[in-house]
């Protein structure tokens, strides 16, 4: 078995494991760093619901390999909230307009949503849609993912429990 | 779904990349790894190492010269998406890359690694093929130039040899002459957004709208064969036109009878072939009009 | 359980709430079956087989034991031997169903061998060291194909690929039709899709030796889920405590998982390590037999002059793969509303289930009615383009007319409330229609295909499975049962308990709610926790559009036997009858005013004894079980038979373009007007519309797994089955009417498949509408580009 040390920073925190070089970025997450937010649908980079940000752009953490993310800064789901509690405006968004009914694509959405507002504040239907295109959900029907994401972009700014 | 196991290096030059894949008979190349991370998964490819060239330096950037614009190996398809450089000078690779995956796959996928790559429904193939692109290629011994016109051998087959590095993929870029303007388009049709192409069209016209007709016409297919489609008889035609109307139908319709597509579960060959000629079409107005808005300049 | 019309105004229900499961999930604290973690643990990984139909001539797992990291392999043979088969639903004696195949493999990708290891990537990779050598058989692939005799048989000991077949007629059908003017004859296909949760079945299991215990650990939404895994392991059903809970990452209907978990149970038993399997993708697609209906129906309606339909035969022909399960029941389910929205008189309808040497079926979102409703409403169209009329039209003149309910149709099932006019009205105005119309004759001249499509669909709701009696008279169950039990503490809180985990349909916030309303307490103080198999109530489980309906129903039974034990408490406490006293929301009141607020009431019922009623128990608990409203009867000999109690209703008015040049379709307009009675959250109904709605233009436009013509699935992963993102779901505009249900105590009906059932049949019929200037229509789904470019070209 091929091992390697790996530092990296994840939500905030700088941490070193051993990982095989085979370990996906998702499973390295999940299994060793025990960070189970992030998820996996289909391993081939299709759904969208594996997505983080690396070095803060989203990114598909099946297809990433831990190894590669040496150095590296990630962000998942759990690191989206203040202090682990609260909610991120796009976080309490997706609470407040029903944007996800499972939960399991959610946290991939978080991260593609939270991505798009920082680039582009008001976005439209549209570039809502565009940007968020690369992840499936197979409850919501998108509407409400997308009114949403529009919530957030309207409510930016304000604190929430 | 988890690959073989595998050895991992990340070298910091590409000498070292290059000895590293002579270490062990079965190596792969991983620079944005959007392809190369579902086909180690799927057990589809099973190498002994894997040789991420993100950390080469010289393999970062875009250069520009008066002529020509070259892409290193590990620049994002993002990274090209974003350019203004590339949208002022390579417009017909700026109209293409949106097509490409989706923008989180762009955050990762290389422009240099898609035409590695060598899917014949790929957008940047056919870029770089219509644009006369170079592939520059570092070897054991020493370094070498493909035209993409001699790169691509069949579907996800090319001229690159398993110990070599494609490290840049250079465009020419000079600068249009005066009073020529340039319009492009890219259109696909895939069944989903994002999807790769069943079909896709590629067009870019350089009209010289002081001596009124085309300077250069670059047209292509990408969906029509196991590789990426130079329609050159159909540039030929533009060319030589004098009504666009006329011409345009005549080269859509020649297009459908220089393809042999092929059926797959998406598509048949008849579809691919009749889709083919209207995309072609679609192009080719589309690039007209882009050529013939005001303020359109070199 | 029948309720009086609501009588005042809600104070929660219908009010918009934030459902209480969203926010763990959005803190990435939702707790799937796959982030179970426990030590100890393996994992397996599986051998499939490569043929559709083949002989296993031997099976040698020396290589794959060697692997460090392997703690143990099974085999069929083994596996076979120390458990009993999975259960069937039809009568089927020599059908056996077994997590892996025996001496014969059936389709490809069929599990055969099961590796347990430390690791996932370690099981795999000592999965690929497994020999099997096989002696390929002939298989059948095509369901008519399969019905005869000189085919291949995919189970030899059964007399036939036929497992079911039955001819249902209900009134005079020969009669209707041969004194009607005029007959449609019809034939759909409806292709293999499923619902393709993102998340695969994921379950753990671990058996502790020392108490006799099997703990799991799963993604489930399946009724008897306990049952069949303690009758597959023989273990008691009390040594088996399956968790509810467990978040699952999206069902619609398909998270069985009965062999995974017997596996995984089977594995843990043998090894004495807790096991986890999490079904991988490519397992999941080819060999997770979670694929859906895969249909053939014949059809005939009989009709008059104005397109007034008096009779109808249905035949339909299911593939059900190569084990059937409990999947020909889908067949079943919507005789509980054959005729649709309609008052067709009589009905001839033949159901015929047939193996093939395909992936099995489960269980998918509308449990056989999306098909269905998709046969009788493309008919409709084909009536009214015969009669010369628009397709709302002919659906106004046939349908069941809102002064008609309760209406018995047929089939034996009465349809509770429903006013399909007034609700089809509310979709056509929020569409204007008449503006629609102007633009498709306008895109028309411009030489354009465009077309308007409009589909009214029944949605059953309440899950009185009686089908399972209806294809097997030797199945006499008729209890569908659904449980809450709630408990009050001595603060004062409230605390609820229900038998099922959550897919996504929000149960803790419907519990929360209703119990809210009935106590006049905020939701949100409410606590609901989901039990275990062993602590919980029966259940039927959250299929069927049920829980609104039975949930909430057991819900307000609790709730009004624990506020009858506090007025009973407080009035001994004032000294006058109980009868006399009421609940006024904050307090017990006397007729005289005097009160006793809740805070005291709590107290005297858990800590002061010596002011209870005698008799009484101490403590403030109540559980009720409710038995599915309207069920509690077996079918008759003619197969008339109560389905379900509530129908919820929609009406779809689509409108859509084909690009003439590439076949695209793309969305011009979507419009539902929907109705499940009285809502409870409007949210929550607006997401089960929504997300049904984009299931349903999956089926219709993308999803289909295809076969190539050795048997192999060659849709094996999302980049060949398409799903729909936000790009290929256009914005849809909803808007609700509710006419309460008289069978539950609020008036609420179901939601969660409406837009499944329904959808399909909508875009379906717009592209016919398109087509139809061209002279062509489809009468299959998925419709694809390469379907539609030869036909508008």
């Amino acid at each position: 078995m091929n091992t390697y040390s790996i530092t990296l920073t994840v939500n905030g925190k700088t941490i070193t494991r051993t990982v095989p070089a085979r370990r996906s970025l998702a499973d390295f997450l999940r299994d060793d760093v025990g960070l189970t937010g992030t998820h996996l649908g289909c391993e081939h980079g299709v759904c969208g619901a594996c997505t983080v940000m690396l070095d803060g752009d989203p990114v598909r953490s099946c297809i990433l390999y831990a190894v590669q993310v040496d150095g590296a800064t990630i962000t998942t789901v759990e690191g989206l909230s203040p202090g682990g509690t609260t909610l991120s405006p796009v976080q309490d968004a997706f609470v407040e307009c029903h944007g996800l009914q499972c939960g399991f694509c959610t946290p991939g959405m978080l991260i593609a949503a939270t991505a798009l507002l920082r680039e582009n504040a008001q976005p439209t239907a549209e570039e809502i849609r565009t940007e968020l295109g690369g992840n499936i959900c197979r409850c919501t029907g998108y509407q409400q993912i997308v009114e949403s994401v529009q919530y957030a972009a309207a409510h930016t700014g304000e604190v929430k429990q | 779904m988890k690959p073989v196991d595998f050895a991992y290096v990340r070298p910091t030059s590409t000498a070292e990349a290059l000895r590293a894949l002579t270490d062990f008979d079965d190596t792969k190349i991983l620079a944005g790894g959007q392809s190369l991370g579902p086909l180690l998964n799927m057990r589809l490819v099973r190498p002994a190492l894997i040789v991420d060239i993100n950390a080469i330096p010289e393999l970062q950037a875009i250069d520009a010269t008066d002529d020509a614009i070259r892409i290193g190996a590990t620049v994002r398809q993002r990274t090209v998406e974003r350019s203004e450089l590339i949208a002022r000078r390579l417009p017909l690779l700026h109209a293409a890359i949106p097509n490409v995956g989706h923008s989180h796959i762009r955050n990762r996928g290389t422009v240099v690694g898609s035409i590695v790559h060598a899917d014949p429904t790929a957008e940047l193939p056919l870029v770089a093929l219509c644009l006369d692109a170079v592939i520059e290629i570092a070897g054991q011994n020493g370094m070498r130039e493909v035209d993409v016109a001699d790169f691509f051998f069949g579907y996800l087959t090319t001229a690159l040899s398993p110990d070599e590095i494609a490290v840049a993929v250079r465009f020419p870029a000079p600068a249009l002459p005066a009073g020529v303007r340039r319009g492009c388009a890219f259109r696909e049709v895939a069944r989903r957004h994002g999807d790769f192409a069943m079909v896709g069209a590629a067009a870019q016209i350089d009209f010289d709208i002081a001596r009124d007709r085309v300077h250069d016409v670059r047209l292509g297919l990408i969906g029509v064969g196991g590789t990426p489609f130079r329609f050159h008889d159909g540039e030929t035609m533009v060319r030589a036109m004098s009504d666009p109307r006329v011409t345009f139908a005549a080269v859509a319709a020649a297009a459908g009878k220089a393809i042999d597509p092929d059926s797959d579960l998406h598509a048949t060959a008849e579809y691919r072939r009749s889709v083919a000629t209207t995309l072609l079409h679609r192009v080719l107005d589309a690039a007209w009009i882009d050529a013939h808005l005001p303020d359109r300049t070199a | 359980m029948i309720a009086d019309a609501p009588v005042k105004a809600h104070r929660y229900i219908g009010k918009k709430r934030r459902p209480v499961e969203s926010r763990r999930f959005v803190l990435g604290r939702g707790r799937f079956a796959a982030d179970v973690t426990m030590p100890h643990a393996h994992h397996i990984a599986i051998v499939s087989s490569p043929h559709a139909h083949a002989r296993i001539v031997s099976v040698d797992v020396t290589p794959a034991l060697a692997v460090d990291g392997v703690l143990g392999i099974i085999d069929g043979a083994t596996l076979r031997g120390e458990t009993n088969p999975l259960r069937q639903y039809l009568d089927v004696p020599g059908v056996e169903w077994f997590p892996l195949a025996g001496d014969v493999t059936r389709y490809a990708g069929e599990w055969v061998v099961a590796i347990v290891a430390t690791e996932r990537a370690i099981a795999e990779d000592a999965a690929e060291l497994v020999n099997i050598v096989y002696e390929p058989l002939p298989a059948v692939l095509d369901p008519e194909a399969a019905m005869d005799e000189r085919s291949p048989a995919v189970h030899p000991s059964h007399p036939s690929n036929v497992m079911y077949r039955r001819t249902f007629t209900w009134g005079p059908v020969d009669d209707d039709f041969a004194q009607s003017p005029h007959i449609l004859k019809a034939r759909y296909r409806w292709h293999r899709n499923s619902t393709v949760p993102i998340e695969t079945f994921s379950v753990i299991a671990s058996w502790d030796p020392s108490m006799a215990l099997l703990d799991v650990w799963a993604s489930i939404q399946m009724p008897q889920f306990p049952e069949q895994l303690a009758a597959a392991l023989d273990i008691p059903l009390n040594g088996v405590r399956v968790h509810f809970d467990v978040d699952v990452g999206g069902s619609y209907g398909v998270k069985r998982g009965i062999k995974h978990a017997v596996l995984a149970a089977f594995a843990s038993r043998r090894f004495c390590v807790p096991v986890k399997f999490v079904e991988d993708r490519l397992e999941n697609m080819r060999g997770g037999d979670m694929h859906g209906p895969d249909r053939i129906f014949d059809i005939e309606m009989a009709y008059d002059d104005r397109g007034v339909v008096r009779s109808m035969r249905m035949r339909t022909i299911d593939d059900e793969g190569a084990y059937p399960g409990r999947s020909p029941l889908q067949m079943g389910k919507p005789v509980g509303s054959i005729v649709g929205a309609y008052r067709i008189a009589s009905v001839q309808y033949e159901a015929i289930a047939v193996t093939t040497n395909k992936t099995g079926q489960v269980a998918v979102r509308g449990f056989g009615q999306a098909p269905t409703n998709f046969a009788i409403e493309l008919s409709m169209d084909r009536i009214a383009r015969a009669v010369g009329i628009a397709p709302v039209e002919v659906r106004r003149r046939n349908f069941i007319q809102a002064h008609e309910f309760p209406y018995t149709i047929p089939s034996g099932t009465a349809y509770d409330s429903g006013n399909y006019p007034t609700v089809m009205t509310k979709a056509e105005d929020v569409a204007d229609i008449e503006a629609l119309y102007r633009w498709r004759d306008a895109a028309r001249q411009e030489g354009r295909a465009v077309g308007i499509g409009i589909a009214s669909c029944i949605e059953p709701g309440g899950g009185n499975a009686i089908f399972e009696a209806l294809f097997n008279s030797k199945n006499t169950t008729t209890t569908f049962p659904e449980g809450c039990q709630i408990k009050i503490d001595r603060t004062g809180a409230i605390s609820a308990q229900i038998g099922v985990a959550s897919s996504g349909q929000g149960h803790e916030t419907l519990v929360s709610t209703v119990l809210g309303e009935e106590f006049g307490i905020p939701p949100d103080e409410i606590r609901v926790i989901h039990a275990d198999s062993l602590a919980g109530l029966p259940s039927q489980s959250p299929v069927a559009s049920r829980m609104a309906i039975v949930l909430g129903d057991a819900t307000v039974g609790a709730a009004r036997r624990l506020k009858a034990k506090m007025v009973q408490i407080a009035a001994h406490d004032l000294g006058v009858q109980a009868d006399a006293c009421v609940w006024n929301g904050t307090a017990v009141q006397a007729p005289d005013g005097r009160e006793v607020p809740w805070a005291e009431i709590v107290r005297i019922a858990l800590m002061q004894y010596h002011r209870l009623p005698p008799g009484l128990d101490p403590g403030l608990q109540a559980q009720f079980v409710l038995e599915v409203q309207g069920g509690g009867v077996l079918p008759a000999a003619d197969g008339t038979v109560q389905m379900y109690p509530c129908q919820s209703f929609s009406a779809h008015v689509v409108a859509i373009e084909i690009d003439r040049g590439t076949g695209q379709v793309a969305f011009h307009k979507y419009v539902v007007a929907h109705d499940c009675g009285t809502v409870i959250n409007p949210d929550i109904v607006r997401g089960m519309v929504m997300g049904g709605i984009a299931h349903g233009i999956g089926a219709a436009l993308y999803e289909r797994f295809v076969y190539d013509e050795s048997g192999q699935l060659i849709t094996q992963t999302f980049a060949d089955y398409l799903m729909p993102s936000t790009h290929e779901v256009p914005h849809v505009e909803m808007v609700e009417h509710e006419t309460p249900s008289p069978m539950t105590t609020m008036g609420q009906k179901g939601v969660g498949e409406g837009g499944y059932m329904s959808t399909p049949a909508a875009v379906v019929c717009a592209i016919n509408d398109a087509l139809a200037p061209f002279g062509a229509s489809v009468s299959h789904a998925p419709v694809t580009p390469v379907d539609l470019l030869e036909l508008v070209r």
